[in-house]
């Protein structure tokens, strides 16, 4: 995220890979948000992270709803950029479209075709710097 | 494509009253998949909560406008 640098100066920013992005790992299987969450949820634990500000544009957001609702333990604040409760029938009508185009490309490309139109799918957890 | 599914299946809806953090909803006065009509039902009844709307833009104001997303969404 381009927010993040300037967050660097007063948080310790983790901007996470989701599965099937970035340098993440694909597994079989359906995804959903809610196991999203359970992956941020478990990265966090991982690192020794108890409790976090967590971030989410798009996607991210989405994720951060699961992970607030299942742990809310672990989020000190939670701010959710474009995100959205539920898919309706347009935005799922949107992501069906890209979805054909993919196909026709011959490949999903990893997100790839989100970003290339400026849009990215992020989760970021932040930890005020000096505090655990 | 799994993540394509994962956003076409999402539902949160009967999470929204389980979230107890202070939280953040922004949303781009342009954006047409992620519109604001999700903006009052993400906003909730919370008093903890706020919305944010980002005049001008489009889904990514974390992109476009970068200073004025830093200025209006940070709180440290």
């Amino acid at each position: 995220m381009p927010a993040t640098p300037f967050w660097w100066r007063n948080f310790t920013c983790i901007s996470l890979d989701l599965r099937g992005t970035g340098e993440g790992d694909e597994t079989e299987g359906a995804y959903s948000t809610e196991v999203l969450a359970d992956d941020v949820a478990a990265f966090m634990r991982g690192l020794g992270i108890p409790k976090a500000h967590i971030s989410g544009l798009s996607l991210g957001a989405a994720i951060g709803m699961w992970l607030a609702a299942k742990c809310p333990e672990m989020v000190t604040s939670l701010s959710l950029h474009r995100g959205w409760a539920k898919t309706d029938a347009y935005l799922r009508t949107v992501i069906e479209g890209f979805q054909v185009m993919a196909k026709a490309m011959g490949a999903f490309p990893k997100c790839r075709f989100l970003h290339s139109s400026g849009v990215s799918d992020t989760s970021t957890v932040c930890r005020q710097a000096g505090l655990h | 494509m799994q993540l394509s599914n994962a956003v076409i299946a999402h539902d949160a809806e009967a999470q929204l009253s389980r979230i107890k953090a202070p939280t953040l909803v922004t949303f781009g006065r342009h954006d047409v998949a992620t519109s604001t009509r999700f903006a009052d039902l993400m906003k909730g009844k919370k008093r903890n909560s706020e919305l944010l709307i980002f005049e001008g833009c489009a889904h990514a104001p974390i992109y476009k406008n970068v200073a004025e997303f830093n200025e209006k969404t940070l709180y440290c």
